[in-house]
């Protein structure tokens, strides 16, 4: 009942202040002008830039940080363990490589593949080969997979470099991002993320017992009857979609996987149902937040959106390697 | 009453006409259905077109990075990339100008929320002749781009026919040598480039003209300084002041010391205004370096 309450106030906090924030920017306006603004009553250049610009960007945030945020819960929950995220195990990386891959063959080729597809694909490829390496007799140590994570995500990279250089010795340009920015965002990039986040949130709500199952040893998991393996697959498959279209729409955000999931599971406990919806809320609502920064810190100059959640999110993942749940279980 | 009718057609007739459509330097096809009274310059290499063109008074902002902004009251929307797409619309511009390149996606960012882009992306002598007289077009006056045009193309010919017959062993072999942070972080300029046009109308002889990379530009290694023995350096300086500094980072550094240009003291500054942006400066950038030269 508590918990319950705790959610509430939570919800009505982050929507406030998701309205609150989304004042601030390049043009300012006041909360009543935002509210006028949403409810359609007020019209108008400044209400053309809120509307066409201001508020997609917000969703888009949002959508983004509660995708990530869930894919990490995801992650933790069946790598049962808690360094978990789409960016540290190198999906993103790989996901950012098939972007730029389909960028090249477009520029080489002249034919054009979905740079989501390309993503996506790579993405998947990625979370499996990080899975592989760092899987030692049945468990993923801790160490392994950061380390996994790191190869992985520098081997990416690197092949990232090396297409742009390549392309370049060729006289042509691949525009590409090392740490995202969601600068210029549309309604078309949140119509294209909605189906992704939703399908996400619902897969991990219908596998969500046997998720739990499985982060209790997956040998008791094999005798009530839950296959390991298919989980996994099922989790680093959706991740991967999720992924793919967040790095294709805003480029390297990292961390919001990583803090969010550890911040529920303190609040709420692992096995509560508030803990997704408060996974997804609080991810969006965090995103945002930077977002913010990103926008107005230094303005009318953008931050990179990546830097600011690294910048936030490093100091977490330093305070969780060595705190007690990590060393319990490296 | 019946004057007013008139007058009012005779103004319609002339919007009507004054609906252009022109090509720009990504191949887009742009309309430019009224005389743009509001521009916004999405990157400081355009803007001394404009100058020249004497339409500076419809400017109505500028990247961070623009002198323009320094003698003048205009406001600065940020960096090339990304955009602030925001601070642009807010601005209300007729149009926005933007080159070409690392931009190129910020183009389509703006054509997404509907503002009219022309890129503007000179990479040669060629381009920024032609770009002279589209722009003449784009505000207008298409009498004074061809003018000013006209007047840029023969004042670089005028300098260039001085030189244009020394023979080939008789002229000096250059290297244009950008130092970003150390010497063993070299770019120079090649085939493609606009520098490398100027060194052939100043009467050098580039010795990266074999080569080439984007836009005419690629890295090199100090190595490559050794093995071609150029006879004169050029080095770009980024302030007032900043030439001799410049000029040392090359001197200085020990394992250039029995190349000519350094043994013979033909390390040259020149002012990264000339050599940064594709752009009519282009004349005083030849005058320079045939000074150099001979």
């Amino acid at each position: 009942m508590k918990k319950i309450l705790l959610f509430i106030s939570i919800a009505t906090a982050s929507l406030i202040g998701m309205l609150w924030l989304s004042s601030f920017g390049t043009v300012k306006y006041s909360m009543f002008e935002v509210i006028q603004m949403i409810s359609g009553s007020l019209t108008g250049s400044r209400a053309n830039i809120y509307m066409n610009l201001r508020l997609p960007r917000l969703l888009v945030a949002f959508l983004i940080g509660s995708g990530l945020a869930v894919g990490g819960n995801g992650l933790q929950l069946t790598l049962k363990n808690p360094l978990a995220d789409p960016y540290i195990i190198g999906i993103s990386a790989g996901a950012s490589f098939g972007a730029v891959f389909s960028l090249f063959i477009k520029e080489m080729s002249r034919t054009t593949i979905n740079m989501d597809m390309m993503a996506f694909l790579f993405a998947v490829f990625s979370a499996f080969l990080t899975y592989t390496i760092s899987r030692r007799g049945g468990r993923i140590p801790i160490t392994t997979l950061v380390l996994s994570g790191v190869i992985v995500s520098s081997l990416f990279n690197a092949a990232v470099t090396f297409l742009v250089v390549f392309a370049w010795r060729n006289v042509i340009t691949l525009h590409f991002w090392s740490l995202g920015s969601l600068s210029g965002v549309t309604w078309g990039d949140v119509l294209k993320l909605l189906p992704a986040i939703l399908f996400q949130y619902f897969v991990f709500t219908v596998i969500r017992r046997k998720m739990l199952i499985l982060a209790t040893g997956e040998e008791h998991a094999i005798t009530v009857g839950v296959n390991p393996e298919r989980i996994k697959f099922v989790v680093f498959f959706t991740v991967s979609i999720v992924s793919a279209i967040a790095v294709s729409t805003a480029g390297l955000i990292g961390f919001v996987g990583l803090i969010i999931p550890h911040m529920v599971r303190l609040a709420f406990g692992t096995d509560n149902r508030l803990n997704l919806p408060a996974t997804a809320l609080l991810g969006g609502f965090f995103l945002i937040v930077c977002d913010t920064f990103a926008r107005t810190l230094f303005q009318p100059t953008e931050l990179p959106i990546g830097a600011v959640t690294a910048l936030v999110g490093a100091p977490v993942f330093i305070y969780l390697l060595r705190s007690k749940e990590v060393v319990r279980n490296g | 009453m019946k004057k007013l009718v008139l007058v009012l057609s005779v103004l319609l007739a002339i919007s009507t006409v004054m609906a252009i459509e022109l090509v720009d330097d990504l191949g887009r096809l742009v309309s430019i259905d009224k005389t743009p009274g509001r521009v916004v310059i999405a990157s400081p290499a355009i803007t001394y077109y404009l100058e020249l063109l004497d339409v500076t008074h419809t400017i109505v902002g500028v990247t961070d990075w623009d002198s323009f902004a320094l003698s003048r009251e205009v406001t600065k929307i940020g960096n090339l990339t990304p955009l602030n797409l925001e601070m642009i619309l807010s601005l209300e511009p007729d149009l926005v100008l933007i080159s070409g390149g690392f931009q190129e996606a910020e183009v389509e960012k703006l054509e997404r929320i509907g503002i009219d882009a022309f890129v503007v992306n000179p990479n040669s002598f060629e381009d920024i002749y032609r770009n002279l007289t589209v722009l003449g077009n784009i505000f207008a006056i298409p009498e004074r781009g061809r003018n000013v045009a006209a007047e840029f193309r023969n004042g670089v010919l005028e300098v260039a026919k001085n030189v244009y017959n020394v023979p080939q062993d008789e002229r000096p072999k250059v290297m244009y040598v950008m130092i970003a942070g150390s010497v063993s972080d070299i770019w120079t300029c090649g085939t493609g480039s606009f520098v490398n046009q100027a060194i052939a109308y100043a009467g050098g002889a580039n010795v990266a003209a074999p080569y080439s990379g984007n836009n005419g530009w690629f890295p090199v290694s100090p190595e490559f300084v050794l093995n071609t023995q150029p006879d004169v350096i050029l080095v770009p300086y980024y302030y007032e002041g900043g030439q001799r500094e410049a000029v040392e980072m090359v001197t200085s550094y020990k394992p250039f010391a029995g190349v000519p240009a350094v043994k013979n003291g033909r390390v040259y500054p020149l002012s990264d205004s000339l050599t940064a942006y594709a752009n009519p400066r282009f004349i005083d950038l030849v005058k320079a370096l045939m000074e150099y030269f001979y």
